[in-house]
């Protein structure tokens, strides 16, 4: 267990590592961001002056070595569209799109769940096409495109939304079920096969031969039995939603997540902010999917016992 | 009759009953319809569209579609705020959303294809390392590190294909490898490597075939993701720039009407929703098709 733990830990650092040098190497792509930092009529003295300043004529390598420590002490520099530390703003954003994300997968979670099973047991009813028709609009349906139908009809003409914006719980209604569409089509799926391999198996004939009842039959050992599958499928939609598929939902409804932020970064050339938000925004989906791992042991006592 | 000829005769048969069988599905069947349809208005665009789709006339502004009040069939799905008709622009916007995830999955497919078959063929060390890179940019925030691509190199058709394709190897490679690892273990592999036949030759000419079905499955699936991935960062004004058009950007162009012109948000979306549910269908078709015993739905 104590490997587990260990090797997984080291793949976040490897992860982080990696994600500094590509957010390095992408922010030193453009070529010379004196030019854009620069009034258009500079000299070139001023040019000079000012790469030396930030020390763009020393080697990359040495370059890189500076960004990395200070980004690892958190120091990404000012955020040039908002002057004031880019790590700042990005962490003030991250709280927003945590509860945005949030939202949407408790509600992906809470309606998927019993939908999979009740798919998988009455498999070929009504409910189980109904199951499989969700999957297929989850992965089919633009997000951005069903946030602006949603707005229109439920904002724009019955006014029983706020359009956009972040607020109380009704400016949450609406990103929310938005980006929920996606990880539920995809979980309910994943519920319902997870429960139809489990249900085949011997152990439910002789849970059944017991006389346990039904819903302990399927509730207790077959869901217990499907949930790592489950829980890998779900974690992996959850550091989805993290990896930008929220972006562009805050995008329609501006809601003023990580996403946007990185969206913003990008139009204003904002590199700081930019690398700032795409470390941040890797971190955390590095650690859901540490936690995704290691929550494997609550329902694998071979992973526990594992040495 | 040459036996040649009769060879050739048969495998038409085969070929032909396959065809058959596969479109005896009358739902595949509608949806591949509707996908050769799109693909055909996206090859022709130039010639088929009723309307020059990049330059409008003001007078003809925000026309509604024909059948609502108002609207006229000159302008079948309406007109946008700069009086440029929408069914031309869908129609362009097709060509781009095709182009883009034709061209990615091939090179991301030929890229994941080569690199997985190798991986799981040597298997040691060169799988060890490839298999790192894989899981360590599977844990990458992609559509970010996309759209950061993107918006570096600056937004274009090319750039976007290169911002996706970076991002679109790994699930070709994966699934691919664990593929090659079960099929390198069967007799006839090992038979060729007796013979003497170069490593090469065993892996594109003996292996490779066994694993083409599902990686053209998987090819299917992926251009969907693509379109959708394009038109997302189109929507973000991160990929095709005005005055071009494509179903992300018109959705964003149309997001200022939203309370006036309900077509302008509506149709662009419609038609990747469309897109994207015919190729999941086709591909799941596909999948059942030439694999029974695999029948479970599309994983996207």
């Amino acid at each position: 267990m104590r490997r587990y733990i260990i090797g997984r830990l080291l793949f976040v650092f490897v992860v982080m590592a990696s994600a500094l040098i590509v957010v390095f190497i992408l922010t030193h792509m453009v070529g010379d961001p004196v030019d854009l930092l620069l009034p258009l009529d500079a000299h070139q003295e001023q040019a000079d002056q000012m790469r030396i300043a930030l020390g763009l004529d020393r080697p990359l390598w040495e370059q890189f070595k500076d960004f990395a420590s200070r980004a690892i002490r958190g120091d990404f520099g000012n955020s040039l569209w908002q002057r004031r530390p880019a790590l700042r703003v990005a962490l003030e954003s991250l709280p927003n799109t945590m509860k945005l994300v949030g939202a949407a997968f408790l509600l992906a979670v809470v309606m998927a769940v019993p939908l999979g099973v009740l798919a998988a047991v009455k498999q070929g009813s009504t409910l189980d096409k109904i199951t499989s028709l969700l999957a297929l609009q989850g992965v089919s349906t633009p997000p951005f495109w069903l946030g602006l139908m949603l707005m229109m009809i439920l904002s724009a003409k019955l006014h029983w939304f706020p359009t956009s914006g972040m607020g109380g719980f009704q400016h949450l209604v609406l990103p929310a079920v938005t980006l929920a569409m996606r990880p539920m089509g995809r979980i309910a799926q994943m519920v319902r096969s997870a429960m139809l391999d489990q249900l085949g198996e011997l152990y439910v004939t002789t849970a059944r031969a017991k006389g346990l009842s039904e819903t302990r039959v399927v509730m207790v050992h077959a869901l217990k039995n499907a949930a790592i599958a489950i829980v890998t499928m779900a974690g992996w939609e959850l550091g989805r939603l993290m990896a930008g598929y929220s972006a562009v939902v805050e995008w329609v409804f501006s809601w003023p997540g990580i996403g946007m932020m990185v969206v913003k970064a990008i139009d204003n050339w904002d590199f700081p902010l930019l690398q700032a938000t795409v470390v941040v925004t890797a971190l955390t989906i590095s650690l859901v999917n540490l936690l995704v791992d290691l929550s494997y042991s609550l329902f694998d006592p071979r992973i526990r016992s594992e040495n | 009759m040459p036996t040649e000829v009769l060879v050739r005769a048969d495998r038409l048969k085969v070929a032909l009953s396959g065809t058959r069988r596969f479109f005896a599905d009358r739902f595949t069947l509608v949806f591949a319809v509707i996908l050769l349809t799109i693909v055909f208005l996206a090859l022709f665009a130039p010639y088929v569209v009723p309307h020059d789709p990049f330059g409008g006339d003001l007078m003809d502004r925000l026309e509604p579609p024909a059948w609502s009040q108002g609207g006229s069939t000159r302008f079948l799905l309406g007109t946008d705020a700069q009086g440029r008709d929408l069914l031309s622009r869908l129609m362009v916007g097709a060509r781009v959303s095709l182009s883009v995830g034709l061209g990615v999955v091939v090179v991301a497919g030929t890229v994941g294809t080569v690199l997985g078959l190798v991986a799981g063929y040597f298997g040691g060390k060169v799988d060890q390392i490839i298999m790192r890179i894989l899981d360590i940019q599977f844990a990458f925030p992609g559509l970010l590190i996309g759209m950061t691509i993107a918006g570096v190199l600056g937004p274009n058709l090319r750039n976007i294909m290169i911002a996706l394709s970076v991002n679109g190897w790994m699930v070709f490679a994966r699934l691919i490898r664990g593929m090659v690892m079960s099929i390198k273990a069967r007799p006839f592999v090992e038979a060729a490597e007796a013979v003497g036949c170069s490593k090469s030759r065993i892996i594109f000419v003996h292996i490779f075939p066994h694993a083409l079905a599902s990686q053209s499955i998987l090819a299917v699936i992926e251009v969907a993701r693509i379109i959708m991935a394009e038109a997302s960062l189109s929507f973000l004004g991160l990929g095709i720039q005005p005055p071009g058009a494509s179903w992300g950007l018109m959705l964003a162009e149309g997001r200022e009407y939203i309370s006036t012109a309900w077509w302008l948000v509506t149709f662009p979306g419609l038609a990747i929703l469309v897109t994207i549910i015919s190729l999941n269908i086709v591909a799941n078709r596909l999948r059942s098709f030439l694999d029974p015993l695999q029948q479970r739905v599309v994983r996207v």
